[in-house]
C-alpha cells in the first residue's frame, strides 16, 4: 500500500477525532510526526516508514479502545462499558470468542439473577397472603398442605429475593472491575495482523 | 486521572440514591439473611413437627387430635330415582371417584381424615325423578390446620345405573376419576393445584365435558372406539396426544363421525402437561 | 487471521530498555525493531498507555538538529514494573528451558 506522512496520520486523525481530546489526539499525532522526521533524516523514504510502522487503522483501533476502557474505568456506567466492549471487539476476530461470549454470558447472568430475586419478592409475600387466608379458613387459596409452615417458607423466600437482587448488584460491580482489567489485558497482548 | 464526579459513577450513583452508607447496607444484608435462614429452620421445624415431610409419617402430638386415622363409609340409595346429579368439592385431599357403586346406590362415599370434625358434609335433595347429592368440604380452621396432619382421602363410588350429571371441584391435590362404567350425562372438573387423571368410557357423553386446571399433570384417557374430540387450551407445558388425530383446534378419535353423537371435551390448563391418550 | 502474542512481551521489552538509558521515540523504536521483528507502530500506543499508568514521564529536550525532541524515562514505580516484570519473565523462560532440555534428555 502506498502511502505517504500525510495519508498515514490523516488516516490516524479521521479514526481518532471524535474519541480522544484534543490533547491526547495533538500527543498521538506529534508522536507519529516525529518518527516520520527522524526517519526521513536519516533517509528513509516515506513509503518505506509508513510500511515499518504498520497500519494506521490498526493503530487507531488500538488507541481508541485503549482510551474507551480508561474512560469505562474512571466512569462507571452502562453506555461506558459497552462502549469499551465494543471497541475491544474491533481488534480482532477472536475477540468475539474471547470478549464478546463472556461479556454476554455475564450480562444474561445478571439479568437470570435479578429476575429470579423479583420473582421471589414478588411471589414470596403473595404466598405469605395466600397461606394466611388459609389459616383463616378458606380452602379454596390452598396452596400447600400445611399453611403455617407455607407462611414462613413464603418469608423466607420473600427476604431471599431481596438477597438475591441485592447481590446481583454487588457481583455486577465485581464483574465490571474484573471486566476492566481484562479488557486491558487483552488490548494490550493480542493483536490480530495480515502481515508480520 | 480526573477527579471523580456524583454523576459519573452509576454504582456509588445507586447507592447514594438509596440514602444508604455502606455500613447500613451490610446491616441489611445480614438482617436479611438472619430472618431468610431463621424462617425456612422455622418451617422445616413446623413440617417436622406435625408431619407434612415427604416420606415422613406424622405424629399425633396434638389433644385436638384422635390417635389413628378414622374412616367411615356412607352409602346414599337411589331410591327409584331415574337420574343423577353428584357434587363433590374438596378443599385439600385425595380424590378418587369410579364408577361400581352397589346395586340402587346413587353413591358410596368412602372417607379417611385425622380429626372427627374433617367429616365432609353431604346433603341429598330429591327433586322428581332427580336425586342430588353435594359433598362438601366443611373448610379447616387455623387450629385444625396446624393441629392435625393431612393425609384427607375421599374414595367416591357412583351409580352406572342411572345418569349422572357430576361435578368435582378440589382445591389441592390428586384427583383421580375414572369414569369409564358411568353412565355420564355431564362432566365438569376442576383442580386447583395437583395431578389428575381421567378415565371415560366409550358411550358419549351428552352434555358438556369440561376440564379446568390450575397447576398440575393431567393424564386424559378415552376409548378409541368412542366418538370423541377434545380441544385444549394449555397455558405452559406439553400436549401429548397418543391415539389421536388432529383436525383443526380439535383432537379427534380415529374414526370420529360428526354424524353420530359426539362426545365434546374442553380442557383447560394453566401450568402443566397435558396427556391425551386414546385407548 | 494471524493472532500473535510479541505484543505481550513488548512491554517487557521497552521497560528494559528505559531502564538502561532515557530515548526518544525514534532511538526506542529503532533499539527494539532490531532485535524483535514487530510493527513498530504500535510502540507509540504503549508508551502513551506506560505514560497514563505512571510508569513513563516525558519531557523535552534540544537537539543537534535543533528541533527539540521528545524523551521517554522511566519513573520509580516504573523501575520497580520493570525489575518484577523481567524476574518473572526470566522465571519463564527458565521454566520452558527446563522442560526443552527434559524432553531432548528423554528422547536420547
Amino acid at each position: 500500500m502506498l502511502q505517504n506522512e500525510q495519508e498515514f496520520i490523516r488516516i490516524l486523525k479521521e479514526r481518532l477525532e471524535g474519541t480522544l481530546a484534543r490533547e491526547e489526539l495533538d500527543d498521538i499525532v506529534s508522536d507519529y510526526s516525529e518518527h516520520f522526521r527522524m526517519g526521513k533524516e536519516s533517509g528513509r523514504t516515506d513509503e518505506e516508514l509508513c510500511k515499518s510502522l504498520g497500519s494506521p487503522e490498526d493503530i487507531a483501533r488500538e488507541l481508541k479502545a485503549l482510551h474507551l476502557v480508561k474512560k469505562a474505568e474512571n466512569s462507571k456506567s452502562c453506555r461506558n462499558i459497552f462502549h469499551a466492549v465494543i471497541a475491544t471487539l474491533g481488534l480482532g476476530l477472536f475477540n468475539l470468542v474471547f470478549v464478546l461470549v463472556p461479556f454476554l454470558i455475564l450480562l444474561v447472568m445478571l439479568f437470570v439473577v435479578f429476575i429470579v430475586g423479583i420473582l421471589f419478592a414478588v411471589f414470596g409475600p403473595v404466598g405469605f397472603v395466600f397461606s394466611l387466608i388459609q389459616l383463616a379458613g378458606q380452602p379454596a387459596f390452598a396452596i400447600w398442605l400445611n399453611p403455617a409452615a407455607g407462611a414462613f417458607f413464603a418469608i423466607s423466600i420473600t427476604t431471599m429475593g431481596l438477597l438475591l437482587i441485592i447481590g446481583d448488584y454487588y457481583l455486577a460491580r465485581f464483574f465490571y472491575r474484573v471486566g476492566i482489567r481484562y479488557l486491558k489485558w487483552n488490548i494490550s497482548v493480542i493483536t490480530d495482523t495480515e502481515e508480520i | 486521572m480526573s477527579a471523580k464526579e456524583p454523576g459519573d459513577d452509576m454504582f456509588a450513583d445507586l447507592v447514594s440514591r438509596l440514602n444508604l452508607s455502606g455500613l447500613t447496607v451490610t446491616k441489611i444484608i445480614l438482617w436479611l439473611l438472619a430472618i431468610t435462614i431463621v424462617s425456612f429452620v422455622i418451617g422445616v421445624g413446623i413440617l417436622a413437627v406435625f408431619g407434612d415431610l415427604p416420606g415422613g409419617h406424622g405424629k399425633t402430638a396434638s389433644p385436638f387430635v384422635e390417635s389413628g386415622s378414622l374412616g367411615n363409609t356412607s352409602s346414599f340409595p337411589l331410591e327409584g330415582a331415574t337420574y343423577g346429579s353428584v357434587g363433590i368439592t374438596m378443599g385439600a385431599g385425595e380424590l378418587t371417584v369410579r364408577g361400581g357403586a352397589p346395586e340402587d346406590t346413587l353413591m358410596e362415599a368412602t372417607v379417611f381424615y385425622r380429626n372427627a370434625e374433617w367429616q365432609p358434609v353431604i346433603a341429598e335433595s330429591v327433586n322428581g325423578s332427580q336425586k342430588s347429592i353435594t359433598m362438601t368440604d366443611k373448610g379447616h380452621t387455623a387450629k385444625e390446620w396446624v393441629a392435625v396432619h393431612s393425609p384427607n382421602t375421599w374414595d367416591v363410588q357412583l351409580s352406572n345405573q342411572v345418569p349422572l350429571d357430576l361435578t368435582v371441584h378440589t382445591g389441592a391435590g390428586d384427583t383421580s376419576l375414572d369414569l369409564s362404567h358411568l353412565n355420564l350425562a355431564s362432566l365438569v372438573v376442576e383442580n386447583g393445584a395437583g395431578d389428575t387423571e381421567i378415565t371415560l368410557g366409550s358411550a358419549p357423553v351428552p352434555g358438556s365435558v369440561e376440564i379446568n386446571l390450575g397447576i398440575g399433570d393431567l393424564t386424559l384417557r378415552v376409548p378409541k372406539s368412542g366418538n370423541t374430540r377434545i380441544i385444549v387450551h394449555s397455558g405452559v407445558g406439553d400436549v401429548s396426544r397418543s391415539g389421536f388425530v388432529e383436525q383443526g383446534e380439535f383432537f379427534t378419535t380415529p374414526g370420529y363421525d360428526p354424524e353420530r353423537p359426539v362426545t365434546e371435551i374442553r380442557v383447560k390448563q394453566g401450568v402443566g402437561s397435558t396427556s391425551l391418550e386414546a385407548v | 487471521m494471524n493472532i500473535q502474542f510479541k505484543k505481550g512481551v513488548l512491554e517487557i521489552c521497552v521497560l528494559s530498555v528505559l531502564a538502561h538509558k532515557d530515548c526518544y521515540g525514534y532511538e526506542l523504536v529503532n533499539e527494539i525493531s532490531k532485535r524483535i521483528d514487530i510493527s513498530e507502530g504500535t510502540i507509540y500506543p504503549l508508551l502513551h498507555r506506560l505514560k497514563d499508568e505512571g510508569y513513563v514521564t516525558t519531557y523535552l529536550q534540544e537537539s543537534a538538529g535543533g528541533a527539540p525532541r521528545k524523551y521517554y524515562r522511566l519513573t520509580e514505580s516504573g523501575r520497580k514494573e520493570e525489575h518484577e516484570q523481567k524476574e518473572e519473565w526470566m522465571r519463564f523462560c527458565a521454566s520452558v528451558n527446563a522442560l526443552l532440555e527434559g524432553k531432548n534428555n528423554a528422547a536420547e
